[in-house]
């Protein structure tokens, strides 16, 4: 048996460096043609093509230096993103909240209260610098 | 670099040492794609390639250093070819094959129909084999290691590698003339 795994395995070493092998022995002859069809199948030396290697290279660089570019490191915790999140819904409350008070200016019917102008203008600035933090957030 | 093991050199990767990482990639390209060749059509090999590659390059923090790396890394091919037949199998005509209705009969678009018969049923009779007879053929044939090598990186004697290799051919024998 040992002769017939030797043979065999000389065989598939030659065929895999001259693409061709010695006749074997009557009882591996069968196996021959497997080795042949493996060959011609996996085509092991058969080089990558160029192109394709160079355009893959490329793809995975790019996908390297996007999976580890610097990130907004504040943003990055969860607990402040959700921090951040509920703060700006309290904005955008707090803003419709001001908005929806009568003009102060306007003769008074019942009871009123309200909030000056300047906090109005301060709650939507609130809301602008949210905004524009989450905006730069999304663009790196 | 280069001389450096392959599980050194995914820990450097994983700490995010791009150097490290194209070493590696550079080792395996070739027998990634070899082993994909073995049970995909030629045609579609390079996306499954490119495929792996993308999925290594995701999944790199996930490797266990208990692990051999090109175990962890054959895993992913074969996981990918997984993935290409689950998707292909939810096409209905296959892309490279199309109907020629005046001889009523399937040919290949740009390839010989016969090639391309022949090709599927070694890749067939390839996957059909259990485990570690399409491991140590494709350890020979796809990697390109040599009968002492494998010997070596399954911990066996070189006997038991030629024993076991050469069991595998006549398996492979017996399922391509059952096919």
């Amino acid at each position: 048996m040992n002769e017939l795994d030797d043979e065999l395995a000389v065989a598939t070493d030659t065929l895999l460096k001259r693409g061709d092998y010695p006749a074997l022995s009557e009882n591996n002859s069968d196996l021959g043609d497997v080795l042949l069809q493996l060959y011609g199948v996996i085509e092991p030396n058969k080089p990558l093509s160029s192109s394709f290697e160079a355009r893959l290279t490329r793809s995975l660089e790019t996908e390297w230096e996007r999976a580890h570019a610097p990130t907004l490191r504040l943003l990055d915790r969860p607990i402040l993103r959700i921090a951040g999140l509920a703060a700006a819904v309290v904005l955008v409350l707090g803003a419709v909240l001001v908005l929806s008070v009568p003009d102060s200016s306007q003769p008074l019917q019942g009871m009123a209260f309200g909030v000056s102008d300047g906090v109005a203008l301060l709650v939507l600035a609130g809301v602008t610098v949210v905004a524009a933090v989450y905006n730069r957030r999304k663009r790196h | 670099m280069n001389l450096s093991s392959d599980e050194h050199l995914a820990r450097q990767a994983q700490a995010g040492d791009k150097e490290a990482f194209f070493a590696l990639y550079h080792r395996y390209l070739g027998k990634v794609y070899n082993r994909v060749k073995s049970k995909i059509p030629d045609q579609e090999a390079e996306d499954v390639t490119q495929d792996v590659f993308f999925a290594v390059s995701r999944s790199l923090k996930s490797y266990k250093q208990e692990a051999r790396f090109n175990t962890w890394l054959y895993t992913i091919v074969n996981r990918q070819i997984a993935d290409f037949y689950r998707r292909r199998g939810r096409r209905s005509n296959p892309s490279e094959v199309e109907v020629d209705l005046e001889n009523g009969e399937r040919v290949a678009s740009s390839f010989d129909s016969s090639d391309i018969d022949r090709r599927m049923l070694i890749q067939r009779t390839l996957d059909s084999l259990p485990d570690h007879y399409q491991e140590i053929i494709l350890m020979r044939f796809a990697d390109g290691l040599t009968f002492n090598e494998i010997a070596q990186e399954r911990d066996q004697s070189l006997e038991a590698i030629k024993s076991l290799y050469r069991r595998a051919i006549q398996a492979a024998r017996i399922a391509m003339n059952e096919a």
